[in-house]
């Protein structure tokens, strides 16, 4: 079987989106709660974070619009093929969806959004109490679903790599 | 099986980790457990969780520009900036008798030409009972209402007061503060402090407060919203001006703990007038829907390193959470 990879600038993306968004989950988590004087770097690095996750994202779907993937092994069945297609769209939706739910929510507080000190992004949604209720329950709600659809996505690789050995595992490595 | 086997355990792993990330194994004191004790057992839906009566004002600062020297930001230089505002009284209670709330607030959130904005909630009170969000937490079942008799125990209270000795500048305060018959006529304090940020990395640790320009008048107030009822009388006869006093500390004086009062001869440098010249009921108010987080700060200012600061910031985060979900949920019923 001839080692099918995908192409560097792919898995690039795919690895730093991963780190950033396991990272940006975990963060957000813990300092929505948090009393601690950590909170405010927090905030800010997980609007720098997440705010790189659009960007990375829009320049991903760019790149696959240009050049589809290489195709899956021939083994892989037309069911399974459409499952993991299907959690990939959940999850580039779920990319995008995140990072202008969080900035939108933040226009809809009336608070401004600061990134790299003096840079202030543009207000995105109306000042709105009941707007801002929507955006940051979504907010909370999407990123746990990114969560959980990325232990999937994780089990099904490693499925692949450990149980299969099939070489799919490997076109991301 | 083998594979099987590390992928259960990878992703189990997982699982915990963002559990515990959530703070699902912690028993160490949050936003949420704060909130939880001060909304009680019967949170009124839809208000904030802490000073729930209030009214929304609106005005201008208008800067003489003395400040400028000691802060970067925008707001400090000649200029004019408009604010919306928020008079409030403290108490979880959204329908409370004005007159008898202990705490009066003055909150203010500054809107500044170039896009930045200020928050500040300012209290009477010119420091606080505690200097750690723990103790605030004890301080909040100290003075919730006994089950029995619907009122504060005053025998908890004394309790707490005597196992905080650092209490005693609060208690100092309350023992020979007398509320005004307005909102005009109080003294409103960041209780905090801050730190100004000036040319070439020039660091100032302040507080302010707003000191009004009209004198206290006699007056007899009656009424579930007495104040509320003065304050439109009064604009209805021109606005109501505070002169805006930045207090500079000294080398002595804790910028982290809001508990200790600053000796009354440190430097004061007034920026300018704060003027309020409208009001509005604050359901649909132009102030109902804002966080007076007060570490929204423009650049030029930041935020101390007092730990009931940043605790202020994060519980302002889950009452507004709490009320706008619940605001929404009543619009979509």
């Amino acid at each position: 079987m001839t080692p099918v990879r995908l192409p560097l600038s792919m898995r690039l993306i795919h690895w730093t989106t991963a780190a950033l968004v396991l990272s940006l989950i975990g963060l957000g988590l813990a300092m929505t709660d948090s009393l601690a004087n950590w909170r405010i770097a927090g905030i800010q690095l997980h609007k720098l974070a997440g705010l790189c996750v659009l960007v990375l994202t829009v320049v991903r779907l760019s790149l696959r619009a240009r050049e589809p993937l290489p195709e899956l092994p021939a083994h892989v069945s037309r069911l399974q093929q459409r499952v993991a297609g299907l959690v990939q769209v959940m999850i580039y939706l779920l990319l995008v969806a995140i990072p202008l739910s969080g900035w939108a929510m933040q226009g809809a507080a009336g608070n401004p959004v600061k990134v790299f000190g003096a840079l202030t992004l543009p207000q995105i949604a109306p000042e709105s109490l009941v707007l801002y209720g929507a955006l940051r329950e979504a907010h909370g709600f999407f990123a746990i679903s990114l969560l959980l659809l990325i232990m999937l996505h994780i089990a099904g690789a490693l499925y692949h790599g450990l149980v299969l050995r099939d070489g799919v595992l490997r076109r991301m490595l | 099986m083998k594979g099987l086997v590390i992928i259960g355990a990878c992703i189990g792993a997982m699982g915990a980790v963002y559990a515990a990330a959530a703070g699902q194994f912690s028993s160490t004191l949050s936003a949420q457990k704060i909130v939880d004790r001060q909304e009680g057992e019967d949170p009124f839906t839809g208000f904030r969780r802490a000073h729930a009566k209030g009214i929304c004002v609106a005005g201008v600062f208008k800067s003489n520009g003395q400040l400028a020297a000691f802060s970067q930001a925008s707001i400090f230089e000649k200029a004019e900036t408009e604010f919306v505002g928020r008079f409030s009284i403290g108490g979880r209670n959204p329908t409370a008798p004005d007159l008898a709330a202990g705490v009066r607030s003055l909150a203010l959130d500054f809107r500044m030409d170039n896009g930045e904005r200020w928050r500040t909630a300012m209290n009477i009170n010119p420091v606080l009972a505690v200097r750690d969000p723990a103790s605030f937490y004890e301080q909040l079942a100290a003075t919730a209402p006994d089950p029995e008799t619907g009122k504060p125990s005053p025998d908890r209270i004394e309790a707490f007061f005597a196992d905080h000795p650092e209490s005693a500048d609060f208690r100092e305060w309350q023992s020979r503060f007398t509320p005004s018959s307005s909102f005009a006529t109080e003294t409103y304090h960041s209780v905090n402090a801050f730190l100004l940020k000036g040319e070439a990395g020039r660091e100032t640790g302040v507080r302010w407060s707003l000191v009004p320009v009209a004198p206290i008048a006699e007056a007899t107030l009656e009424g579930q919203d007495a104040l509320q009822k003065e304050l439109f009388e009064r604009l209805d006869e021109g606005p109501v001006q505070f002169r805006f006093l930045f207090h500079v500390a000294e080398a002595e004086d804790d910028l982290n703990d809001p508990s200790q009062a600053w000796p009354t001869e440190r430097q004061q440098i007034e920026a300018g007038i704060v003027e309020i010249v409208s009001a509005e009921p604050q359901a649909q108010g132009a102030c109902n829907g804002i966080n007076f987080d007060p570490l929204i700060l423009p650049a030029g200012i930041e935020p101390t390193a007092d730990p009931i600061l940043h605790a202020r910031s994060s519980a302002y985060a889950v009452s507004l959470r709490r009320r706008a979900l619940e605001t929404l949920l009543e619009q979509t019923k």
